[in-house]
């Protein structure tokens, strides 16, 4: 059994997990893996402080796409899998890991989810979150200083020097992939479609992998 | 019966059509009612052919919002309605009309579908098709040659005098007016997703997406 797998991708604070969330509770976690690309940070224990003050955290390069992709294999092929856990605190992959059993929907997400081609066509549906920049920084700006303790400055800093610039050249172009895109962050029409989909193959619709899209302009 | 209305906009030579022919074909056409803004150009017959040569066809002032307005009202409340047909060579209206019955499943197809906040509310899916200016203008040259008999010279005169500047000012900006956004044309993930949620809705099928969201 084929599952069917979604990628949700957009911007920091896009409404992405908003998406997942939503389908989850539509149609059931038991029927729902979720494949949290942030998990996949690379670890970054052999570096000093210092140094890892440094790091680029928003670039492709931050993640480790080899286990990424085999993970996502093992998924598409029904072989369980074991998740990494990143601590982000100390920018290190964590010494446990979690089990994780694919279920017929595996849901992709992250601000690089329609980064890569080869996992890109895996996906059955490519979707992009398309918030306007000024609302995604809000919502990290609230995010990272109630959550993570960060002062105004240091996101701002972070924002301009790393997330905006990364954005626009690896995150936006990705939209291209997409088969819809969701403006304005998420909205119950589109959540509406994008479930009436997912019930669908869970009732036995056939999956197409194979949407004749794009790959090739590119 | 309240029927599930859905909005199909984009600009010309975008895939519109090939969007509600999907529908239409997937689910049937005793199924769907679809209301094609094109048909409801305004009646010029009371112009010189001089006046009728200046008239801007891509401007939303050229289209008949009132009766347009009015027939989704009607069909949205289960009354038949005539949709008036257009012909294209003489600027007018025909004497023809295409009877349409109200159905579960309504679709409106037009550049200018989302841009009236009146016509938005009896949408409950706004889907906006967006294609890249390049291939639209293909599209459209091949079919204004091959089907409407015009010159390259002709179709690409129109395409920057009106084309092109109305769709800056008025189509594209109502992109922001969709529920989804559907890139390079219509692809057959997105087809599946929208024929799936036209089923759920002739079924009546229970979606459970929590009601919080903000309104577009």
């Amino acid at each position: 059994m084929k599952p069917f797998i979604i990628g949700v991708a957009g911007g920091s604070g896009s409404g992405k997990s908003k998406v997942t969330e939503q389908i989850i509770h539509a149609v059931g976690a038991e029927k729902v893996t979720v494949f949290i690309q942030d998990n996949f940070y690379l670890d970054r224990s052999h570096l000093t402080p210092e140094e890892r003050s440094r790091v680029n955290f928003d670039h492709p390069s931050a993640f480790d796409w080899t286990l990424m992709t085999k993970l996502l294999d093992d998924l598409a092929n029904g072989v369980p899998v074991e998740m990494p856990q990143y601590d982000f605190t100390t920018h290190t992959r964590l010494a446990t890991t979690k089990t994780v059993t694919p279920a017929k929907i595996i849901i992709l997400e992250g601000i690089f989810g329609l980064y890569n081609e080869e996992m890109c066509k895996q996906m059955a549906l490519r979707i992009f979150i398309d918030t306007a920049g000024d609302i995604c920084l809000m919502r990290r700006l609230k995010r990272d200083i109630s959550e993570r303790n960060r002062t105004l400055d240091s996101v701002i800093e972070q924002y301009s020097q790393f997330v905006r610039p990364m954005h626009k050249k690896f995150v936006e172009p990705t939209k291209q992939k997409a088969h819809i895109i969701i403006p304005n962050g998420s909205n119950k029409a589109a959540l509406e479609m994008i479930i009436s989909r997912i019930q669908s193959v869970l009732n036995g619709d056939k999956i197409n992998l194979d949407d004749g899209m794009f790959f090739d302009e590119e | 019966m309240s029927s599930f209305i859905i909005g199909v906009a984009g600009g010309s030579g975008s895939g519109k059509s090939t969007v509600t022919e999907h529908i239409v074909g997937a689910i049937g056409a005793d199924k769907v009612a679809v209301i094609i803004q094109d048909n409801y150009y305004v009646d010029l017959g009371h112009l010189t052919p001089e006046q009728r040569r200046k008239v801007n066809f891509d401007h939303p002032d050229s289209f008949d919002w009132e009766l347009m307005l009015k027939q989704i009202d009607d069909l949205s409340n289960g009354v038949p309605i005539e949709m008036p047909t257009y012909d294209y060579s003489r600027d007018t209206r025909r004497a023809e009309t295409i009877t349409v019955l109200p159905a579960p499943i309504i679709v409106i197809e037009g550049l200018f579908a989302l841009l009236d906040a009146s016509m938005r509310k009896y949408m409950s899916l706004r889907i906006f098709v967006d294609t890249a200016d390049d291939i639209r203008f293909i599209r459209r040259l091949q079919r204004d040659i091959i089907e409407r008999g015009r010159s390259t010279e002709s179709v690409i005169k129109q395409y920057l005098e009106s084309v092109r500047p109305m769709h800056r000012q008025f189509i594209e900006p109502s992109k922001r007016n969709a529920h989804i956004i559907i890139p390079h044309g219509a692809n057959k993930a997105a087809l599946e997703m929208l024929v799936a949620r036209v089923r759920a809705a002739i079924n009546h099928e229970e979606l459970s997406v929590s009601t919080y969201f903000e309104e577009v």
